[in-house]
């Protein structure tokens, strides 16, 4: 009886220094491990703040399996490097877009961060953002593959990111013409 | 399947219609007087303010009220620019027509978000020097910036206006692989990366393959700026200009000439900026009729299946998806839960041959006119019909429930076993345990041949 007591009472303290733990575990699909503090992670991702809430953050590493091991390692360190820095009035500076819905300019090591990732990886990023509902994170990655189209033409576009021009010649002859406005140069 | 991914690109047009002008962009537009306004047959008068007026202007077709803002002869230095927001699935139905008359000469920064790239890198240094100096040294530092004051404007060759001097050459951008990941994302992160582009080059992305067609006009707003397309050199005359007026260069310049210069650079850019929007709300137009199939998201779909959209999903969404997509054949809508109302399907273009529809509750499905269906399934759904209105109908399958009320199926004989001289299969399945029994049907009901009453026929159903 007594030991049984006991035994509750070390579980007790167990699950208590379980939800007390302020680090959650992620596993890649190639099942790496990877830590990140919980409130960054909640902060950061609506997906993981979901999981965190419901309680299905298991303490063996919480699968996720669409997510490769060198995309979530980035993910991870963009939280550490997020919960480190100090947000800058950069942040407020609103677009010159047009788009109604204005969007954060990144911040000086946000682009760093993303400038030193190789194509892949900046895809796998992309995705693996979207994946864990990070906005701030899609916001930057979308941010860097608009500046690497921006000032290019369709021809330039293409070459960089491998897109395969499946007009006939007809159609596009017809889409330039709708899209007059894009290629009027006087 | 959640109908936001196939919402993006099935392509929701708004109602072209102008929901809102705001006078507080800029003075109305006049009618122009000038003999030789290329514009004047096609301006109008802006209304000022009042609803009535701005109703008013809403019945006419659009390119009329494009035509709004046709006018050339804008102050110097004013142009106007307006901005089309379309409706996109996350703000539908609501777009809006505003003009807006910037200053680009007097707002230092406007030229540069203007033309981020279109300016060479000497412009900056060409601006902050005076083109000529007071003691007239014969060599001006910017010789073609000075030239084009004094001759007559010359077209020069065609270069897109996003091809550009900007070097890209960081490392590791290059895709490694012969894999596109960019267009492999889906629509809408697409829409987040074009929305930070400027509108010329988000509509030259259109032109990059078909994925790419339908994307720019999924986008919430396009601007359409006539400063966007003025070449450098007329931001360099109206510099020369300014400059003149506090004699600068002396007696230099022929200021008359120079005045001709940008009055003709003006006229020309919004000669270009109106057929170029009318050429972008005509092509839309097209598409509305659906005469091609070039930008509609799914051209080339032919089977889809809907399955546990929830009761949020509007009616209309699933109007348009008859009417949207003119390839398509099979129709597939399983345990959709349609909210309270009517979706009626008014698809006399529609190519459907194969439309089934399963245990969608809580609403009423009418059909007014799907021509080219040959099979149908219903099961547990409430579908009002006409048989009449399918001639080429030869599989029908009905299923429903007894405590239901019968299907209003019935081609007016008053009997609800259908009567259609094209019908070769026939299956209708009747279960629970009501006291009701249909009665088989009189013969006379039935034609002569090719019908075959209680048949079983599995109709193929798309996996």
């Amino acid at each position: 009886m007594e030991v049984d007591k006991g035994k509750g009472e070390a579980e007790e303290t167990r699950k208590v220094a379980e939800a007390d733990r302020d680090t959650v575990t992620l596993k890649s699909s190639d099942g790496k491990l990877f830590e990140v503090s919980k409130e960054a992670a909640a902060r950061l991702s609506t997906v993981l703040a979901g999981m965190i809430a419901g309680g299905s953050i298991d303490d063996n590493g919480t699968d996720l399996k669409q997510i490769g091991s060198e995309a979530l390692e980035n993910v991870v360190d963009y939280c550490n490097k997020h919960a480190n820095s100090i947000p800058s009035a950069a942040l407020i500076s609103s677009s010159i877009s047009f788009n109604t819905a204005p969007f954060k300019e990144p911040e000086e090591w946000e682009r760093k961060f993303v400038d030193r990732l190789s194509h892949d990886a900046l895809f796998d990023l992309v995705e693996a953002a979207n994946f864990l509902g990070m906005e701030r994170l899609l916001d930057v990655t979308c941010h860097k593959i608009s500046e690497m189209m921006k000032g290019k033409s369709p021809d330039q576009i293409r070459e960089v990111f491998n897109i395969k021009n499946d007009y006939t010649k007809e159609e596009l002859e017809e889409i330039r013409q709708e899209l007059a406005w894009a290629f009027y140069d006087d | 399947m959640a109908f936001s991914e196939t919402g993006t690109s099935v392509a929701f047009r708004p109602a072209l219609r102008l929901v809102e002008y705001e006078p507080a962009f800029g003075p109305p537009l006049v009618r122009c007087h000038r003999p030789r306004c290329a514009a004047r047959r096609a301006h109008w008068v802006i209304p000022c303010s009042g609803s009535e007026s701005a109703a008013a202007f809403t019945a006419r077709p659009l390119r009329r009220r494009i035509r709004l803002f046709d006018h050339p002869h804008q102050q110097l230095c004013r142009v106007p620019s307006f901005t089309l927001r379309f409706a996109s699935i996350r703000n539908r139905r609501r777009w809006r027509l505003a003009a807006e008359s910037t200053p680009p000469g007097s707002s230092p920064r406007s030229p540069a978000i203007a033309h981020p790239q279109s300016h060479p890198p000497s412009w900056g240094r060409a601006m902050r020097k005076p083109l000529f100096s007071r003691n007239r040294k014969p060599r001006p530092p910017d010789k073609r910036a000075a030239a084009a004051a004094f001759r007559p404007i010359h077209r020069p060759r065609l270069s897109s206006a996003v091809s550009s001097k900007v070097s890209y050459g960081r490392r590791g951008l290059r895709a490694s692989c012969h894999e596109d990941r960019l267009s492999a994302l889906p629509d809408d992160l697409l829409l987040l990366i074009l929305q930070r582009l400027d509108t010329r080059s988000v509509l030259a992305t259109a032109t990059l393959s078909k994925r790419w067609a339908c994307l720019p006009r999924s986008l919430d707003a396009l601007d359409f700026r006539v400063s966007d397309i003025l070449p450098a050199r007329y931001y360099r005359c109206i510099r020369m200009r300014a400059e003149a007026d506090d004699f600068t260069y002396g007696f230099a310049v022929d200021i008359k000439m120079l005045r001709a210069n940008i009055e003709r650079y003006e006229r020309r850019a919004m000669r270009a900026m109106t057929s170029s929007i009318n050429n972008f709300l005509d092509a839309d137009a097209d598409q509305e009729r659906g005469r091609l199939g070039l930008r509609s998201g799914f051209h080339a779909l032919t089977t889809l299946v809907l399955q546990n959209l929830p009761e949020s999903t509007p009616n209309a969404a699933y109007e348009a998806i008859f009417t949207l997509c003119p390839q398509r054949q099979t129709l597939h809508l399983k345990s959709c839960m349609l909210n309270e109302g009517v979706v009626s399907i008014h698809a006399p273009k529609s190519e459907i041959k194969q439309l089934i529809m399963e245990h969608c509750p809580f609403g009423v499905i009418k059909l007014y006119a799907l021509p080219m269906l040959e099979s149908m399934a219903v099961v547990e759904t409430i579908v009002s019909y006409k048989l009449s209105a399918f001639p080429y109908l030869t599989h029908l399958n009905i299923n429903f429930h007894r405590a239901s009320p019968l299907p209003p199926s019935s081609s007016g004989r008053g009997h609800p076993i259908p009567y259609l001289p094209s019908l070769c299969f026939l299956f209708i399945q009747i279960y629970g345990d009501g006291q009701q029994r249909l009665a088989p049907p009189s013969s006379s009901s039935l034609p002569p041949c090719r019908l075959r009453v209680y048949h079983r026929v599995p109709i193929p159903c798309p996996s």
